[in-house]
C-alpha cells in the first residue's frame, strides 16, 4: 500500500497546509506540541476528554481515502504514521479472538519525560480509537494503562475491539 | 414548609435559596460546563453538605485519584475521609489504590453497576447522596449507547434507595445527542461557565418541582468553596 503520511492532512486542510510548509519548512518545534499538551492537562482532566474526542475525530475523518481492510494493515498503517511523522515508535499485538490489541508507543514525542503525574495520551488514545472505527465502524474503545509522562519507560495502550 | 423538607441542601451558598431549598430528593442532576469551569469543586462540596446532614456519600471518580480529591476538598476546610470513593481511575496509572471499591477496567459497566447497587444496598443512612465525576469519561471509554443505558439504571437504583445524584458532563466534548440523552434522563441540569475577564458563572437550566431563575448568576471560590456573589 501506498501511503503518503500527508494526504490524510492535505484531505481536511484543503491543500492549504502543503502550501504553509512550503512556506515554513516542514516540521515545528516539538515544544510547542508538548507545551500544548502539558498546559491543556495542567488546567483540568476535563481537557482530557477534549483531546480524546478531537484525535478520535481527526482520524476517522482522516482514514476515510486509506483503502485499509483488516485489522493487521490498520495497526501497521498506525504505526507507519507514528513513526514518520515522527511521533515516536509504535509496536503492536493483536488478540483477535479476545477482540482486543495491545500497543506500546516508544518515545513518544508527546508524553516521554514530560514530568506530569497524569497520562498525557489522550490524543493518541482517541486517534487510535477513531482511525479503527474510522475503518471498521463499529465502536473502538482505547485506553492508556502506561504512560511515559509520568516516568513509564514507555506508553502502553488497550485497545478493545 | 414541607416543600424545604423535601429538598437536598446543596451546601452551596447562594443556590439553595435559588433553589428553594436545595435539590429535589430522589432526584438526578446533571452539572455541564467546560473544562476548568468548577464542576468537580461543586461535586465536592455537594458532598461535603451530606456528609455534614449525615447522608451517606458515594463518590465515582473518573478523572482524579481518591487521594486527590480528597486533598483538594482540605484547602477549602472539607473532610471526605467518610466517603465511600468508587475508584475509576487508578486503572490509568497501572497501579490499584489502596481504595476498597477499584475499578479494573473502565468499560465493565456491568460491574460498576452491580458495584453501585451493592454499596448502596449496605448503607444505612437514610438519604443518600451520589457524585459521578464525570460521566464524559464513561461515554469517551464504552459504547456512549451503553454509558446511557447504565446511567439509567443507576438513575433508577438511586432513587430507589432515596438518593440525590449528580452526574457531571464536559461541555463541548459530546454531541447533542448525548447531551439531549442525559438531559432526558435528568431531572435537573445547572451550566456552569467561565468567561476570560468575568469570572465564573451558572445557572439553573430546570429543576423539576422548583420554580428558580434561569438567568446567569456569577459565583467565585471562597475560603469554603463556590459562593454566588
Amino acid at each position: 500500500m501506498k501511503l503518503r503520511i500527508h494526504d490524510e492532512e492535505e484531505k481536511i486542510f484543503r491543500g492549504k497546509a502543503e502550501r504553509l510548509r512550503e512556506k515554513r519548512g516542514r516540521f515545528l518545534d516539538m515544544h510547542v506540541l508538548r507545551s500544548l499538551i502539558y498546559s491543556l492537562c495542567s488546567i483540568s482532566p476535563g481537557y482530557e476528554h477534549s483531546l480524546y474526542l478531537a484525535g478520535k475525530e481527526y482520524s476517522k475523518k482522516a482514514v476515510k481515502k486509506l483503502k485499509i481492510r483488516d485489522l493487521e494493515q490498520s495497526f501497521m498503517t498506525l504505526s507507519i504514521i507514528f513513526d514518520r511523522t515522527n511521533l515516536g515508535t509504535m509496536k503492536y499485538k493483536i488478540f483477535e479472538e479476545k477482540h482486543l490489541a495491545h500497543v506500546i508507543i516508544e518515545e513518544n514525542a508527546i508524553s516521554y519525560a514530560l514530568g506530569f503525574k497524569r497520562n498525557a495520551c489522550h490524543f493518541i488514545s482517541g486517534y487510535i480509537a477513531g482511525f479503527l472505527e474510522g475503518i471498521f465502524k463499529g465502536n473502538i474503545i482505547v485506553y492508556e494503562i502506561k504512560c511515559a509522562s509520568k516516568g513509564d519507560r514507555w506508553c502502553e495502550f488497550v485497545v478493545k475491539f | 414548609m414541607q416543600m424545604v423538607l423535601n429538598k437536598i441542601r446543596t451546601g452551596i451558598s447562594g443556590l439553595d435559596e435559588i433553589l428553594q431549598g436545595g435539590f429535589p430528593s430522589n432526584s438526578i442532576i446533571a452539572v455541564f460546563g467546560p473544562p476548568g469551569s468548577g464542576k468537580s469543586i461543586f461535586c465536592m462540596q455537594f458532598i461535603d453538605q451530606g456528609l455534614k446532614s449525615g447522608d451517606s456519600c458515594i463518590f465515582l471518580t473518573t478523572d482524579r485519584s481518591p487521594e486527590e480529591i480528597k486533598d483538594i476538598a482540605k484547602d477549602f476546610g472539607w473532610d471526605l475521609s467518610d466517603v465511600i470513593f468508587i475508584d475509576d481511575y487508578s486503572w490509568r496509572s497501572g497501579v490499584e489504590s489502596g481504595g476498597k471499591y477499584c475499578i479494573k477496567d473502565p468499560s465493565d459497566l456491568n460491574y460498576l453497576n452491580i458495584l453501585i447497587g451493592d454499596i448502596l444496598k449496605e448503607t444505612r443512612s437514610e438519604k443518600k447522596r451520589i457524585v459521578i465525576d464525570s460521566v464524559s469519561a464513561l461515554i469517551l471509554y464504552n459504547n456512549p449507547n451503553f454509558a446511557m443505558r447504565f446511567l439509567h439504571i443507576i438513575g433508577a437504583k438511586a432513587r430507589l434507595y432515596n438518593s440525590c445524584m449528580l452526574i457531571t458532563l464536559e461541555s463541548g466534548v459530546h454531541d447533542e445527542r448525548a447531551i439531549n440523552l442525559v438531559n432526558y434522563i435528568a431531572d435537573g441540569a445547572i451550566e456552569l461557565d467561565f468567561i476570560e475577564g468575568e469570572g465564573r458563572r451558572l445557572r439553573v437550566l430546570k429543576m423539576s418541582r422548583t420554580k428558580h431563575d434561569i438567568g446567569w448568576k456569577k459565583f467565585e471560590f471562597g475560603k469554603n468553596g463556590i459562593i454566588l456573589v
